[in-house]
């Protein structure tokens, strides 16, 4: 399984490394331990998505801009629409379950076979 | 997926990484206090971000953030500005009734708006706020810059037209000296100004520069001026501002998915995405997948 950096790049990853700016700039931790938690976060976080989530959806879209650099995919959809096989069409789910559609999304992905880090 | 699933495996994570590192920091000689402050503090910017609230029923929220987002992907950029002016001001209304005179003076001057800002977007949702925060601020540093970037970017960010207007006016003044006023004006507002400002221009200076040398070389160079003039609409005009503003502009958006590809396929103009791992961000909201599958026309 790879190990990721990509993912600091997320909410949970951005609140992360602000929260390790503050405790640095306070002087309640050192730019060393910090990288190790940050470290470990890359880990953490590459093996619950894989391992402990069970998520399966489609989606669709309008491909406006895609590249390819580094065995890094960036694509741009527009009109991006979430179909979720898991829940049938006429179930009471709330609708704020649901993944809204979007009129542009950026996908950033990574290479999923490559051990590599990126 | 519901956002409770994504509160637990956020939750996980924060539990894990806080487990694994405590033996690392406590050999460095931090105390569980240091630990214990860190996913407080993790915790909290987590709530703040409010990607993990359920997103808002109602379907007026949606149509205004469509509304508010247009500018920021660029589907308005042929849209006048007063369109976008009005409907920036009725988004910071909406969310901030109170600072209805603040929104007034925004609108009014840039280097006044760089300051309101913050404030005014302290109460917008996440997106937005990314939206303003990394736009805005950069704005007087682009202001300085002479170019059609600046003046694109002036097109959506209203206000400050005229004062852009009258930097390039004063830039070109300097490099042109004999170009008059009214060519000026035309230039900066009128897309077929270019061109005949420049011929204009080049012939004068030719001709100056022809009549100290002779006539021979006076007619060699009007030849050139006007040739120049010619290809001048090409590289003064659009092509080159526009290809470096593109990528920057094109991949700009506040809804990010980040994941792994197990597969990218392409028949003719259609597109496949076979993907894994993903954390999504759509409309200020987190939704993570373990497989994902797409299609799409390019």
């Amino acid at each position: 399984m790879a190990n990721y950096q990509l993912y600091r790049n997320t909410t949970l990853g951005v609140t992360l490394q602000d929260t390790l700016e503050e405790m640095i700039s306070q002087g309640a931790l050192t730019d060393q331990a910090a990288g190790k938690v940050l470290s470990e976060f890359d880990r953490s976080i590459n093996l619950a998505l894989d391992k402990r989530i069970n998520k399966k959806i489609q989606f669709s879209g309008k491909l406006s801009t895609y590249r390819f650099c580094d065995n890094v995919w960036t694509l741009v959809l527009k009109d991006f629409s979430v179909k979720d096989p898991n829940q049938s069409q006429h179930n009471t789910t709330a609708p704020t379950s649901q993944i809204p559609p979007a009129d542009k999304v950026k996908i950033v992905a990574c290479d999923g076979k490559s051990a590599t880090q990126a | 997926m519901a956002a409770s699933d994504v509160k637990k495996i956020y939750q996980d994570v924060i539990n894990d990484v806080c487990t694994a590192v405590r033996e690392a920091l406590s050999e460095e000689g931090y105390d569980d206090h240091t630990l214990q402050e860190l996913r407080t503090l993790w915790l909290a910017k987590l709530d703040n971000s409010r990607a993990l609230e359920p997103l808002p029923v109602s379907i007026v929220d949606h149509v205004t953030h469509r509304e508010f987002r247009h500018p920021n992907t660029g589907e308005t950029n042929n849209a006048s500005s007063l369109n976008n002016k009005q409907a920036t001001g009725m988004r910071l209304n909406r969310l901030h009734p109170a600072s209805s005179t603040a929104v007034s003076t925004f609108n009014t001057t840039y280097a006044t708006s760089a300051t309101n800002s913050p404030i005014l977007l302290s109460t917008t949702n996440p997106g937005a706020r990314n939206y303003i925060g990394t736009n805005f601020p950069n704005r007087p540093p682009n202001q300085t810059n002479i170019g059609n970037s600046t003046m694109k970017a002036s097109n959506q960010l209203d206000g400050a037209n005229d004062e852009v207007i009258s930097i390039n006016s004063t830039k070109k003044n300097k490099c042109q000296k004999k170009k008059s006023k009214i060519i000026h004006i035309s230039f900066q507002l009128d897309g077929t100004g270019p061109p005949v400002g420049d011929d204009e221009d080049d012939d004068e200076d030719s001709e100056l520069e022809g009549n100290d040398v002779g006539d021979e070389l006076d007619d060699d160079d009007d030849e050139d001026g006007n040739e120049e003039g010619k290809e001048d609409p090409n590289p003064l005009c659009s092509d080159d501002d526009v290809s470096d503003d593109e990528p920057a502009e094109l991949f700009d958006t506040d809804n990010v998915v980040v994941c792994q590809y197990d597969k990218i396929s392409r028949n003719k103009n259609k597109w496949r995405f076979i993907l894994k791992s993903g954390v999504m961000n759509i409309e200020g909201r987190d939704y993570v997948f373990s497989k994902a599958v797409g299609d799409a026309d390019w």
